[in-house]
């Protein structure tokens, strides 16, 4: 809200100036985003005049002028093209501050004194009067006099951000009173201006909704001549950044700004039928409003009705057709009190969050309506002349505000200050004026207009607020402690994130949405995406209302998405490859809620960059495989085959992971058509967890296994094996032996090329043997190479020679 | 034959000794010990050999001395060798070459994200300061998001989170981790001291300094005749763990509808120390977070009888440390995963 220090400054005597009052409301809780001065900002400048004027000896285009400042003559160097004797003009005098703290000193120009300065407009920070050099005065302006003190008194503007609580900060009087309480000083409201209540009653006005109007008054201001509002009342609202319209509405909007209690005037003899009604719009009414919309109401919505139609949508915005204007003769004041939730409601469907909506629904004060009208009337009559009738009132009593009883003991116990009792009594004595003893405190009732306080702890924050926060001591934290609890998912999630970083991965952090190309990026022609938990279709999705932007269509199914979108995003700026992980929700739509889901998703793509070192290599499968071991060791993982049923992995290279039969997580390399689609070059690869399943799967807990203390042996065998043996029947022959000592198998060596016939490829396979309690014998580890060979032969491979 | 025996003795006793400890290469070491102990023809074998057939008396004498010999021999010997073998190793050490300008080949170590090494960070000292950790769906009814937080429909007070609603459900994107207070509340009985760090999002432009997701940092704590000056304490212990201990932190009265008294708690400006700079529109402080005496309504709704217990509630932005801590000048880098940015971001 704009704030006129000076206006403020009329309702009570501050004792400080703009910029210490703009500290004084943060702490109290009110922080002004901005100060704009106004007005002249500058000190020491007189009316002068130009007695002489020369060319400067040492200068062609400097000037030397004598000027007079009303009680002495002195030398002034000028630069303006405009000077000549005889003008009045601005004089700044040595030691005069003009804007940006420029200080006037006594100076030599080109070897000639100058005392002082001849301004320009822009030199006093004046609007521009469109004249190239310095501003020449009226020649009647009198010499010597304070120019400052000519242009009317300087001001300064804070604009000042109210917190939904305090509605009643939203006018200067309410802030004044706020300031008021505060310094312990008195508050000099302006007055309404008695008047005789000759002219004819007010229309009578029919509340059909008493739950969205809960007071109405009326008064009708007859013989009335409009014109424009007087200099003053312009630049008051100017100030404010407010448009002048006409001295009726500009009362108006005065006194918003005044007291914060909306009014809307009306031409009565251009309201059809002689009555009012608020009500309910009917579906399909229309109003045009002052705002320049032309607005479609539904049954939602309060109006003010006349026999044709609203004319008013009840404190948001009046109609055109019943507005003031100058040829008004005769004018109807409302001045009421609306449902705030309704008044809400109806300003955001229409999009017209008006001066008089913010208040309605924030809560003006129930108890100053009746004076705000009389205010408003008196003003009128001031500005327009006329008659004023009486006023007509559906709700003169304002319902009661609660009564709390506080004592120091209670708002020290809430602050943890040690506050004396006479102290925390005086700010409330302050603030409520019938504060009354009862007990060890006092009994308050909270001022009608102080909508936000009810119960003991909104005293409290009022003593604290008054007496500063700054007193509020620093406790150490107790020790009394509840036991920790361990949350499984957010610990694995942890775990894993470490252990992927560890691993080379970088932590990403997507958005959790998906636009609609992305979706088809990752759908294709698939019907449904795997989320391991569950299939996902497009109908599943969980989708957003209102959406910033067609970016944020729907909520993420997969936590791809937005690695992809971040792969592609580095490949687009330069990047070969790269190893992104992102721990995070996924979400569907599950009946009436939304499911979520823990997931700890990997993206890895492009070739690792050359080195000396080390060749290049693609991500594939078999990585992706030992990257998941890596990183769950000490799991009884089960690798099946495959993992895309959706089409987002290579029907071949990828496994779903299992754990006890249950579904963990799914990896390997990503479908080429997915990365067609998604314009990713290269290969790559994927994991995706799902950290519900995983948190839930038995991990059994690391146990210490004896280890044998005898050395062990190594035997390595050389096998030509048909081409299309997969390894794990291998595997499985050797398994079967169920050799006692056989610790370790590992495959060393794979061959293809010179030396092994078409149609088979070198395997060289590693048994180690040990046993516990005794070292291998040559003929042990002879025997158990040859029974390996023969499991190995059963499959059609043979011993290398 | 004795004297044969002799002489040799004579002539190995005397020689033998300063051959061997003045030979030069291993292949001099090895000559020397197939000459005086080869198992065939080494000189002294042949005479260890001869002893047999010497005299007794004779036997009693060289016997000994000759084993000596032997010994001294194979000793003198192996110290010869280590001290060649040792200079062979020092010689080709200097004369080895290794060009230690070649660049190392990277071990991939990847990196956190500046907002999990942040938050990691946040929850690090909570926990240290009891704080239990909570969690709550990130997707949630307007009860727990609004009402039951002293919000009720149509309060003015929804303009200050605006709030992405979901499609066709009646539900919405949580606008801060409060809720979770709630669900904790509503299954867990005084005292409680808990954090929840997560994922909240408004419904507001995304620029350089606003994004319409971010992370917070939610503190709650329920327990008899808890105040403001506790809050206080526990936030400046707090936020000195996380800026240092010079950092210092002001309390400003504030709303939000869930606290009475709230607070709005600023550090002393991290970048300033207080002179004022642009970063904290030279004010001196920046504003951190919001706080304050958890609201008796809410207490209420969640079945906890304000009369018997009071607590307090805090919130933290996590973006907006980690733009300060790291020095990123626009929010909207923290999302797009640049790895060039990441890279250098985080230890």
């Amino acid at each position: 809200m704009k704030v006129s220090y000076n206006w403020l400054k009329e309702l009570v005597d501050l004792p400080v100036g703009p910029d210490a009052l703009a500290d004084k409301l943060l702490h109290l809780g009110m922080e002004a985003a901005s100060i704009t001065k106004l007005g002249p900002q500058f000190t020491g400048v007189v009316v002068g005049e130009v007695r002489t004027k020369e060319k400067h000896p040492n200068a062609d285009r400097l000037s030397l002028c004598t000027v007079f400042d009303g009680s002495a003559e002195v030398g002034v160097v000028c630069g303006a093209p405009n000077v000549a004797a005889g003008q009045r003009i601005a004089f700044a005098k040595v030691g005069a501050v003009l804007p940006g703290d420029f200080v006037i000193k006594k100076a030599k120009i080109r070897g000639a004194a100058s005392e002082g300065m001849i301004c320009s407009t822009k030199e006093l920070g004046l609007p521009s009067d469109g004249v190239d050099g310095i501003m020449v005065l009226p020649s009647g302006a009198p010499v010597g006099t304070d120019f400052a003190s000519t242009l009317g008194p300087s001001d300064a503007v804070l604009d000042v951000e109210i917190g939904p609580n305090r509605p009643d900060c939203l006018s200067h009087v309410g802030l004044a009173r706020e300031l008021a309480v505060h310094f312990g000083l008195p508050l000099k409201a302006p007055a309404a201006a008695a008047f005789p209540e000759l002219g004819p009653a007010p229309l009578p006005v029919d509340v059909s909704d008493a739950e969205g109007c809960r007071r109405y008054t009326g008064r009708l201001v007859t013989g009335v001549k409009v014109g424009p509002s007087p200099e003053w009342l312009k630049k008051r609202l100017l100030d404010l950044g407010l448009r002048s319209i006409n001295a009726a509405v500009d009362v108006t909007n005065l006194l918003l700004m005044e007291n914060g209690q909306p009014l809307h005037v009306f031409d009565a003899d251009k309201l059809a039928g002689g009555r009012l009604t608020v009500r309910r719009a009917a579906a399909g009414e229309r109003l045009k409003g002052l705002d320049g919309k032309e607005h479609e109401l539904t049954p939602e919505d309060l109006v003010i009705a006349d026999a044709a139609g609203p004319v008013a949508v009840a404190g948001v915005v009046g109609g055109v057709p019943t507005g003031v204007t100058e040829a008004t003769k005769n004018v109807f004041i409302e001045c009421a009190r609306f449902h705030p939730g309704r008044v809400r409601r109806t300003a955001k469907r229409l999009a017209a969050r008006t001066d008089s909506s913010v208040r309605f629904e924030r809560g003006v004060d129930p108890a100053a309506q009746a004076a705000a009208a009389k205010r408003a009337a008196g003003l009128l009559l001031e500005l327009c002349g006329g008659t004023a009738g009486p006023l007509s009132d559906t709700a003169p009593a304002a319902p009661a505000r609660p009564t709390v009883r506080v004592s120091a003991a209670q708002v020290n116990a809430l602050l943890g200050t040690r506050y004396p009792a006479p102290a925390v009594e005086d700010v409330l004595k302050r603030l409520a004026a019938d504060a009354r003893p009862d007990g060890d405190g006092l009994s308050v009732t909270a001022p009608s207009w102080r909508l936000d306080l009810n119960i003991a702890p909104d005293y409290a924050e009022e003593v604290g607020r008054h007496l500063g926060f700054a007193s509020i001591p620093e406790e150490a934290a107790p020790a009394r402690l509840p036991v920790p609890v361990s949350l499984p998912v957010p610990a694995l999630s942890e775990t894993l994130s470490q252990a992927m970083a560890g691993l080379g991965f970088q932590e990403a952090c997507c958005y959790d949405f998906l636009s609609e190309p992305e979706l088809d990026r990752l759908f294709g022609a698939s019907a449904s995406l795997d989320r391991l938990d569950r299939g996902v279709t497009r109908d599943d999705l969980a989708r957003l209302l209102n959406p910033l932007s067609a970016d944020w269509a729907a909520l993420r199914p997969t936590l791809l998405g937005g690695l992809l979108r971040s792969a592609v995003l580095n490949q687009n700026r330069g990047a070969s490859g790269g190893r992104l992980f992102e721990a995070g929700r996924v979400y569907t739509k599950a009946g009436a809620s939304v499911c979520e889901g823990a997931r700890l998703s990997a993206l890895w793509w492009g070739a690792d960059r050359a080195h000396w070192k080390r060749s290049a290599a693609a991500p594939d499968v078999h990585e992706a495989r030992g990257l998941a071991a890596a990183l769950l060791r000490g799991r009884a993982l089960e690798e099946r085959p495959g993992a895309a049923t959706d089409g987002v992995f290579h029907p071949k290279a990828s496994v779903t992971l299992c754990v006890g039969g249950k579904t963990v997580g799914r990896l390997g390399e990503l479908h080429p058509e997915l990365l067609r689609r998604w314009e990713l070059r290269g290969a790559a690869c994927a994991l995706e967890l799902d950290l519900d399943a995983l948190a839930a799967a038995p991990a059994p807990a690391p146990r210490y296994a004896a280890v044998s203390p005898f050395p062990g042996a190594e035997r390595d065998l050389s096998l030509l094996v048909p081409a299309d043996l997969e390894f794990g029947r291998l595997d499985s022959a050797f398994k079967a032996l169920k050799l006692e000592a056989l610790s370790r198998l590992e495959l060393v060596d794979v061959f293809k090329g010179a030396g092994v016939p078409e149609g088979k490829v070198s395997w060289t396979v590693r048994l180690s043997l040990s046993l516990p309690d005794r070292t291998l014998s040559d003929a042990e580890l002879q025997t158990a190479a040859q029974r390996a060979a023969e499991a190995a032969a059963t499959l059609g491979a043979s011993l290398r020679s | 034959m004795s004297q044969d025996w002799e002489r040799g003795w004579l002539e190995l006793s005397v020689s033998a000794l300063d051959v061997v400890s003045r030979v030069e290469t291993l292949e001099a070491v090895e000559a020397a010990r197939v000459e005086y102990l080869g198992r065939e023809r080494g000189r002294l074998t042949a005479l260890l050999r001869g002893l047999k057939d010497l005299p007794l008396e004779q036997k009693k004498v060289y016997g000994p001395q000759a084993n000596a010999l032997k010994d001294a021999i194979e000793k003198s010997l192996e110290s010869r060798k280590r001290a060649l073998e040792a200079k062979a190793l020092e010689a080709g050490l200097a004369s080895s070459r290794v060009d230690l300008t070649l660049p190392a080949p990277p071990w991939p170590r990847g990196r956190r994200h500046p907002v999990s090494e942040t938050m990691n960070e946040m929850t690090s000292i909570l926990g240290r300061l009891g704080f239990s950790l909570a969690e709550g769906p990130q997707v949630e009814t307007d009860r727990n998001n609004f009402e039951g937080l002293n919000v009720p429909a149509d309060h003015p007070a929804r303009d200050l989170q605006d709030t992405f609603y979901l499609k066709d459900l009646p539900l919405l994107l949580r606008t801060h981790t409060s809720p979770v207070q709630i669900r904790h509340m509503e299954a867990n009985k005084p005292p409680i001291r808990i954090m929840a760090p997560g994922r909240v999002f408004r419904h507001e432009a995304v620029d350089a300094s606003h994004s319409a997701v971010f992370h917070q940092v939610e503190g709650l704590y329920i327990d008899k005749n808890v105040s403001m000056a506790d809050l206080k304490g526990t936030l400046s212990v707090f936020i000195r763990g996380l800026f240092g201990p010079k950092a210092a932190i002001r309390f400003r009265p504030s709303f939000f509808p869930f606290v009475e008294p709230g607070a709005e708690v600023d550090v002393r400006c991290l970048l300033c120390a207080g002179e004022g700079c642009p970063a904290c529109k030279r004010s001196g402080w920046m504003e951190m977070l919001g706080a304050g005496l958890v609201h008796p309504n809410v207490l209420r709704f969640c079945g906890i009888d304000p009369e018997v217990w009071s607590g307090y509630a805090f919130g933290v932005g996590v973006e907006r440390i980690a733009l300060l801590r790291y020095g990123v000048p626009d929010i909207r880098m923290l999302y797009e995963n640049d790895l060039r940015v990441l890279e250098k971001l985080a230890p």
